[in-house]
């Protein structure tokens, strides 16, 4: 009698547990919808930046570049998911020989990209590493190009696609270069177009000019999203008008997520489009040289001791010899080779510093003429 | 240290506000005439109407993390803030009873081992916070790695949070504004505010489906998310993964998720077509090696002593018949990218879960590793495939959108 009653109450609870389930299986919260306000001022904006997109991606190209990869130095494999097993990521060039890169399409067969994508530079046109250069254009046909100039001052190379071939030339959308001065001031509306990884697709990033007359006036500075795909892309203000063209002249800001970038501004463009048309491959200024090698000789006073002295520099030549101690040049203190680079970075190729140094007890000053860095 | 976060964060929100306002003011296209007294009206509406959209969809944002009692919140860990990790990842509540989050969102992952083990499994627990700061808990009711996706089922006794819908992640395009909610770097679960991030979308592409280094090299791979990617510029930042990506009408367009992107600094989110496409088939509890394979609508061969590769067959009113693929042409390259070969090319279209042996080198000796180079890819997901008619060597690309293996296939 007890046991039934103990299995029935087991086979009832087991029911009544099992109803439970079933309807906590079927039990559903009512869906409650958002409410969302009104956002007209927001789909004004909106509809504005797309229409703007879409009319400057329309003048874009994407750009691969084939390099010899044993003249590069090539990467390790990559080991997608685990970081730190390939290349080395920090290293603001990696990925630059794959691409894709962005191209602007300037004059009816010539394309504007930044210099950066190809290389190290040899007198003759793009370096010796670049094997092949592929332009995809916005309705994905694919045509060889060639460089047919260089301006490494401003970081632009002109491209024009290998037509010979097929005999015709595809049509572009050719993005007029302003002939006026365009005006750029801090807070002034940017959108920048480039193509993305995807060459097919558009990459668009909207933001503002942060600053201007960077990199000794080459370049200003914007706060737009800037990947290694956007480099090249044009940069355009609200009414569509061509400001400038993304470069990095800064590169050591890349890698870091620091959201800095450069571009060139529009007038320089043009300066360095109509002097490459004519075939000009115009090399980066030369870097000032000195010739010496120092170390801090004491932690509290000035003075940098010569460690070496590279034959046939202004050094040499003014006579300067391991072991003197750099005391002052052109007057400031010297403490660290900071200091020293400072100055010397501070002048150009032919100019002359005035070096005041310590040799033995004797304390002169002699004067060096600043070479290029070989 | 708590109120030293309070603080910081509480000066970096009137950050964000400024340097919106600055952006807004910039942006207006009623700009002021030089010299007159500016005229901030667009601004004032502008800011407006964020604050009200911001206010009315954060109900629908969660924070979440692993286990059954969530991260240990008074405890002198670091915070998010100072060691750029986070204890929770973000989630939006669905259909009422459940939220979608990003399985590879750091919180949301065990440090055990390299492979599938590191990922929730269905049944798995989960500690959630609702952004008043109500805790509850649910549990993992379905994954699919191929939209890097973990869909939540809320325990009984749940806060009835509003829900928010999926929109059409195709019909936005590039140049539309977005707004990003999250637990970013722990705001929610710390200082109980669900952080708010204005952006524009970017881009919209795949990643690369070979590891464009070495495309040749049998022992490399491309990323193994085969699924498309919405470029964001707005701010992600750990703890966001999972979050929701908005468009302007309150529609969930993209996922944050994190993920490995070499050299790029950018935000990416997984496109709410893929999330809807697979979304029905989760709730129902079916298992990840069960769900509905992806389907692209043609076959392909190559012939015998000849390298290219031909379209075969095409199934009629498919994905592929749909995007204008031709029988007989060569297929040429897939999102632009050559093929290096037959083998890698099922790799690049995403066909089913593929792993390769790899061996990785350390201070110790190396030792193999089996590692995913693809989930599969996506049903909803576009590929632009390059075919090339062999008679003329014309070529087209087309735009195939994946679609769902019929049922009695």
């Amino acid at each position: 009698m007890k046991k039934t009653t103990i299995a029935l109450a087991l086979l009832l609870s087991l029911g009544f547990a099992a109803g439970l389930a079933q309807d906590a299986e079927k039990k559903t919260t009512p869906v409650r919808t958002l409410s969302v306000p009104s956002m007209k001022a927001h789909k004004d904006l909106e509809s504005h930046r797309v229409a703007l997109a879409k009319h400057v991606a329309a003048h874009t190209v994407s750009i691969e570049i084939d390099f010899d990869r044993e003249d590069v130095g090539g990467g390790g494999p990559t080991i997608p998911g685990i970081p730190g097993m390939g290349p080395d990521m920090s290293d603001p060039f990696f990925r630059y020989d794959i691409g894709p890169f962005s191209g602007l399409v300037v004059g009816p067969n010539h394309i504007l990209i930044s210099d950066r994508c190809l290389g190290e530079f040899s007198e003759d046109g793009p370096s010796d590493a670049v094997e092949a250069i592929t332009a995809t254009l916005p309705n994905g046909e694919r045509w060889p190009a060639r460089v047919i100039g260089r301006h490494q001052q401003i970081d632009l190379a002109l491209l024009e696609l290998d037509c010979v071939i097929n005999e015709t030339c595809p049509e572009l959308n050719v993005f007029e270069l302003p002939t006026g001065k365009v005006e750029l001031e801090r807070g002034t509306d940017v959108l920048v177009v480039g193509r993305g990884q995807n060459p097919l697709g558009a990459l668009v990033n909207d933001g503002i000019v942060s600053a201007l007359e960077r990199e000794g006036g080459r370049a200003f500075q914007l706060d737009a999203r800037i990947g290694n795909s956007t480099l090249g892309a044009p940069v355009a203000d609200n009414n569509g008008t061509l400001v400038g063209i993304v470069t990095y002249h800064n590169h050591q800001q890349f890698g870091q997520a620091s959201g800095v970038s450069y571009a060139a501004y529009i007038h320089d463009v043009r300066e360095a489009y109509d002097a490459m048309k004519e075939g000009a491959f115009i090399p980066r200024p030369p870097s000032p040289f000195m010739g010496i090698g120092a170390a801090p000789k004491w932690p509290d006073k000035p003075g940098l001791e010569i460690g070496n002295v590279v034959p046939g520099t202004g050094a040499e030549k003014a006579g300067l010899q391991i072991g003197d101690i750099i005391l002052q040049v052109n007057e400031t203190d010297m403490f660290a080779q900071e200091d020293l680079i400072k100055v010397i970075n501070e002048h150009n190729v032919g100019d002359t510093l005035k070096v005041k140094i310590l040799r033995g007890e004797n304390e002169r000053t002699v004067e060096v003429t600043l070479g290029a860095r070989p | 240290m708590g109120v030293l976060t309070l603080k910081t964060r509480r000066l970096q929100a009137a950050i964000i506000a400024v340097a919106l306002a600055g952006f807004v003011g910039v942006f207006a296209l009623t700009a002021p005439e030089a010299g007159a007294e500016a005229n901030f009206e667009t601004l004032k509406s502008l800011q407006k109407e964020r604050r009200s959209f911001s206010k009315a969809l954060t109900p629908a944002v969660v924070a979440i993390a692993a286990g059954d009692k969530g991260p240990d919140i008074g405890g002198d860990q670091q915070t998010g803030l100072a060691a750029g990790n986070a204890m929770a990842a973000s989630g939006f509540v669905v259909d009422g009873d459940y939220v979608v989050t990003c399985i590879e969102s750091g919180p949301l992952m065990s440090a055990r081992g390299n492979d599938d083990d590191r990922y929730l499994q269905k049944g798995d627990p989960v500690w959630m916070m609702a952004h008043d700061g109500t805790e509850f808990s649910g549990k993992v009711v379905g994954r699919d790695r191929r939209n890097l996706l973990l869909l939540i089922k809320m325990d009984e006794g749940h806060p009835k949070l509003p829900s928010l819908r999926l929109g059409d992640s195709d019909k936005g395009g590039m140049g539309t504004t977005v707004f990003g909610f999250g637990n970013s770097l722990d705001c929610l679960v710390l200082d109980r505010h669900i952080s708010v991030s204005y952006g524009t979308v970017s881009g919209f592409y795949r990643f690369e489906p070979i590891d464009v280094m070495n495309p040749d090299d049998a022992n490399t791979g491309g990323d193994p998310y085969k699924g498309n990617v919405l470029e964001i510029d707005v701010a992600v930042h750990d703890g966001d993964h999972g979050g929701p990506i908005v468009n302007l009408d309150g529609e969930v367009v993209g996922m944050m998720c994190a993920h490995y992107m070499a050299g790029r600094h950018l935000g990416c989110a997984v496109p709410s077509n893929q999330i809807r496409a697979v979304l029905p088939q989760l709730k129902k509890g079916i298992d990840e090696g069960e769900l509905a394979q992806a389907d692209l609508g043609f076959a392909a061969k190559t012939p015998k002593g000849d390298a290219n590769i031909y379209i075969s067959k095409v199934a009629k009113d498919g994905p592929a018949a749909k995007a204008g693929m031709e029988l007989g042409w060569q297929l040429v390259r897939v999102d632009n990218y050559r093929i290096p070969s037959w083998d890698r090319l099922k790799e690049m279209l995403g066909i089913g879960y593929i792993t390769r042996e790899r061996e990785v080198g350390g201070m110790f000796g190396s030792r193999k590793v089996k590692v995913p180079v693809s989930y599969g890819v996506p049903v909803g997901t576009h590929m632009q495939l390059t075919i090339r008619n062999p008679e003329d060597g014309t070529e087209k690309t087309i735009d195939l959108i994946v679609g769902e293996k019929p049922e009695d296939f």
